[in-house]
């Protein structure tokens, strides 16, 4: 997951080429590693100031599955984007021919669009969801979040829909969401420290999580 | 000449009123930290090796800074004698200056062990509090030196003990709590009152140094700071640190 504070027009798909370009080079470097190491969803945010209206706007690139959160002073604004046969398309597919060829021959080319507002509780405000066809994997979906000071904006990966409860119910992710972007303080690794609490409350509870988990976040400084 | 005002320090307050200071949160940049907290005797009776004493306090920070998890301590010193004094708050480590310790023990007064004691787990409770809140994991621990026993008796083992206890069920403040009470004196009589308080209010371990010599002084600072490091190491495995052993 990446985070760019600004600079200058932004190019996603010479973005993405680069990337996955230079993340395959690393990976040829060492014989045992397949390429496949790097069939991971990449998210992306590029936050810039809006100077028409004295606030900022954030671009949020999806190449893979996951979700997009954004706290606002009185709302949770989240946007989760999914693939059919939950089979995202990973960047890495594009450093084989045959891969991408094989992906896109089974899985049709097709994702879902979640968006969802929530009060700061976590009560459900509005739900849309729609269905869009991609024909170049490599063109990511795109969301835009309008942001204020204070706001926060947090990029997180698909763990997030495998919570459970002691009794082994999934948790469903809306009511996760505000608790990824509730940060006390902005100051130094304050990523880290929402996530340990978090991590240390959902033991104190019983509370499973069974998937890797990442979490890059943003807070625009008063 | 007193200090001026550290800007970076908030002044608190502890339930039993005792004024304290510690580091702003909004300078605290870390996820974690180990409130360590060294409470020094200052009572007329250790001018025979109040450099020495100053020396192994200064030796200690050192010794903390030298440590990987120096970035996620919190180091507060005090000393005491009728009564208790704060020589500096809870302060990260390269905040710290030599002459926070070297020339600071006053010497006079007669032994307030209780109360330095009790004064230094309230203060650590409530920063813990303060950190806790703030979604900070913390864990503690706290190093009594003494050459004397208990004097004053303004305050009793059971609110000590109770302190203790309290702290140690706390789990969502403070992940856990070591205590360590010091004894630096060669009287049996002393060390066995020393190890009688450790005993009725919970103390985690007691370590009789003996006599003073330089030696021993210095050997003295590098138990505390392997104390304090090995407390660090521990905050977040849900268990205090393991006493460590040490030869004086």
């Amino acid at each position: 997951m990446t985070l760019l504070a600004s600079g200058p027009p932004f190019d996603a798909i010479a973005f993405a080429e680069a990337t996955i370009a230079k993340a395959g080079k690393a990976v040829g470097c060492f014989e045992s590693l397949p390429v496949s190491t790097l069939d991971a969803t990449l998210l992306l945010a590029l936050v810039r100031p809006d100077r028409t209206i004295d606030s900022f706007f954030a671009q949020v690139c999806f190449w893979g599955d996951g979700l997009a959160i954004v706290r606002k002073k009185d709302r949770v604004v989240a946007t989760m984007l999914r693939f059919a046969g939950n089979a995202p398309y990973y960047l890495s597919y594009s450093l084989e021919t045959s891969r991408r060829q094989a992906y896109l021959e089974h899985q049709g080319g097709r994702r879902q669009i979640l968006r969802v507002t929530l009060d700061l509780e976590g009560k459900e405000i509005s739900r849309e969801e729609s269905e869009e066809c991609f024909v170049d994997p490599i063109v990511p979906h795109h969301e835009q979040f309008s942001l204020e000071t204070g706001d926060s904006l947090a990029l997180v990966s698909d763990g997030i829909t495998q919570f459970f409860t002691a009794e082994n119910t999934p948790i469903l992710w809306e009511k996760l969401a505000p608790k990824f972007v509730d940060f006390k303080r902005p100051t130094g690794v304050f990523v880290r420290r929402r996530m340990n609490f978090f991590e240390r409350e959902n033991s104190a509870v019983g509370l499973r999580h069974l998937d890797d988990l990442s979490v890059a976040a943003i807070t625009l400084l008063r | 000449m007193p200090k001026l005002m550290d800007t970076d320090l908030d002044q608190l307050t502890t339930g039993s009123h005792y004024k304290f200071s510690a580091t702003k949160i909004d300078a605290l940049g870390a996820s974690e930290y180990t409130l360590a907290h060294l409470v020094v005797d200052e009572s007329g009776s250790v001018s025979n090796f109040k450099a020495e004493l100053e020396k192994a306090m200064l030796t200690t920070k050192q010794a903390c800074e030298k440590s990987p998890r120096a970035e996620n301590l919190l180091l507060r010193a005090t000393a005491f004698s009728s009564s208790v004094r704060e020589l500096h708050g809870f302060k990260l480590l390269k905040t710290i200056q030599d002459d926070d310790y070297i020339g600071a023990l006053r010497l006079g007064g007669s032994t307030a062990l209780h109360r330095a004691t009790h004064e230094a787990l309230e203060a650590t409770l409530a920063y813990a509090k303060t950190l806790a809140d703030q979604e900070f994991l913390t864990n503690a621990i706290t190093i009594i030196v003494t050459d004397g026993e208990e004097m004053e008796f303004d305050v009793t083992t059971d609110q000590i003990a109770e302190l203790i206890r309290k702290a140690r069920v706390s789990e969502k403040i403070l992940e856990s709590l070591t205590v360590v009470l010091v004894g630096i004196t060669g009287n049996q009589l002393t060390t066995r009152k020393l190890q009688g308080f450790q005993k009725a209010v919970g103390i985690t371990q007691f370590v009789d140094v003996g006599s003073v010599t330089p030696g021993k002084l210095a050997r003295l600072a590098q138990f505390v700071s392997q104390s304090i490091s090995s407390t660090s190491a521990a905050l977040g495995t849900g268990q205090g640190s393991k006493p460590i052993s040490f030869a004086f």
